[in-house]
């Protein structure tokens, strides 16, 4: 039996390592349910619940993924969330390498979506890159972004929770004006969309804080490139002022395709992975798992407002909800050092 | 998924590759010792994508990176093989290709430092004072004091 915390979550494996915190799969004792975890040590305790417990219900958003559960020991905070079982955007781009224009747009459609809800809430992400960008396991189909790990999001207008002077992030999706420590602001979640939309496109994450050329790479969408250009302006001011601006300049493309629509790979054959089985990990399964299939399984308790179609994982997508594998890709290293920073 | 299509596509990547993704999956694990979590790790690719490629259920790898990076392994495991070099050596010169980190950062002022600056000028108590005074006004600078000289 692995290790309990707080009496109540049985530490089942790590599935992966985000910002400010190791992520795990737990069995919830009480409510006998497997999901992610995240742990985080952390001197502010209090405060960092105080936040996670304003965000989980200020937050509702069917292509968000927020905290749900919290509990604390000692200096460490854990806090649970719906594990997604499709890995993120950066695994897509890993096995895919460049997308195709409708994929893209498809995809950077749903975090406009999620960011639009997310800055309503005045909050700021401040993270938004292709690792926290989770996918459902649709297969073949209409991809379903989940946009993650708010563990470094701060409310706007409030009294700072952490400490001054501090620039968060990830290098080369952060807006260049944040090094500086400006107030939070949705302008540079847009950034860093911006540069995910641009690497979804070329394959490759642009060079650090400058401007996007002006020409489109050789085989690359311009109407996106031009929304990508724009979005990662290095001069927030530059840049479309709300993601509900964004959301309109990308539908301006035409290049979206309509809701329920599998947007068309152009033969490339992308395809979202399960990354996480359903079933947990090395445990018993708590409830009978229905045969695992490549697309979407309809919520354990649909909403009653949950549309049909590839719209429902919505709120709570499955029993055994799960957090995508998270930094999986540059391996040890990576996670070694992210550890080394968060004890440093 | 399964079936018919599975040889098929192994032909298929063998002319594109020289050998089935399989073959050469499996060579380069044995020769390098590595599970196969580690080959997809270090090719930068998720395991679900490798098993698919090595099961024969899908043709092609579809980042050109990511074809760059399984012929160094090829040819890594075949300096191996032939005592060119040494398995650590040669893992060791993959990881060192391996993708940029993007890790999120949090680069943190030394908060001891600055309360051991505001300490060298009152007491808890006295912060805590003068917090309550100024709290009304302006609660930002308020919980800047308490943060940083009263609580500790």
């Amino acid at each position: 039996m692995g290790e309990v915390f707080a009496g109540r979550y049985e530490l089942l494996e790590p599935i992966g390592s985000g910002g400010m915190g190791t992520v795990w799969l737990v069995h919830d004792r009480r409510d006998d349910e497997i999901r992610a975890a995240k742990l985080v040590r952390q001197v502010d305790a209090a405060l960092l619940l105080r936040f996670i417990r304003e965000l989980s219900t200020r937050v509702e958003h069917p292509h968000t993924v927020v905290p749900r559960g919290w509990a604390g020991e000692d200096d460490t905070v854990l806090f649970t969330m719906d594990v997604v079982r499709g890995g993120s955007v950066h695994h897509l781009l890993e096995d895919f390498g460049a997308l195709p224009p409708a994929w893209a747009a498809c995809l950077l459609d749903q975090l406009l979506d999620a960011l639009e809800a997310v800055h309503e809430a005045g909050i700021v992400h401040r993270d938004v890159k292709p690792a926290n960008l989770l996918l459902e396991p649709t297969g073949r189909g209409r991809p379903y972004l989940r946009l993650s790990d708010f563990g470094v999001a701060v409310p706007m207008h409030e009294p700072r929770m952490t400490a001054p002077a501090v620039v968060l992030g990830t290098r080369g999706y952060r807006a260049p004006e944040t090094a500086f420590g400006v107030d939070p602001l949705p302008v540079q979640d847009l950034y860093g969309a911006g540069v995910v939309l641009a690497e979804m496109l070329t394959g490759e994450r642009p060079p650090d804080g400058r401007a996007l050329p002006a020409v489109a790479p050789p085989g690359v969408d311009r109407r996106l490139w031009d929304v990508a250009r724009s979005m990662a302006n290095p001069d927030p001011a530059l840049r479309p002022a709300t993601a509900a601006q964004a959301r309109k300049m990308l539908h301006e493309t035409g290049l979206v395709p309509p809701s329920t629509f599998v947007p068309d790979d152009g033969g490339a054959q992308v395809e979202v992975f399960e990354h996480v089985r359903a079933d947990g990990v090395g445990v018993p399964s708590p409830r009978p798992t229905p045969e695992l299939t490549p697309s979407l399984r309809p919520p354990a308790t649909p909403s009653p407002v949950a549309p049909a179609g590839p719209g429902t994982p919505a709120r709570r997508p499955a029993p055994l909800a799960v957090l995508g594998l998270l930094s999986v890709g540059a391996g040890g290293v990576v996670i070694v050092v992210a550890l080394l920073m968060l004890l440093g | 998924m399964s079936g018919p299509d599975v040889e098929a596509n192994q032909r298929a990547q063998a002319a594109l590759y020289g050998e089935p993704l399989g073959v050469i999956v499996r060579r380069c694990a044995d020769v390098l010792g590595l599970t196969q979590a580690r080959v997809a790790a270090t090719l930068g690719i998720s395991a679900p994508m490798l098993s698919q490629l090595a099961n024969g259920h899908r043709v092609k790898i579809g980042n050109p990176a990511v074809v760059s990076r399984l012929q160094a392994m090829y040819a890594a495991a075949q300096a191996v093989a032939s005592g060119e070099t040494t398995r650590e050596d040669a893992i060791a010169g993959l990881a060192s290709q391996g993708g940029a980190a993007v890790v999120t950062s949090w680069t943190k002022a030394d908060a001891s430092a600055v309360r051991a600056l505001f300490r060298a000028e009152g007491t808890a108590a006295e912060y805590e004072d003068a917090a309550a005074l100024v709290a009304d006004a302006h609660p930002q600078i308020a919980a800047l004091l308490r943060r940083y000289g009263a609580d500790g």
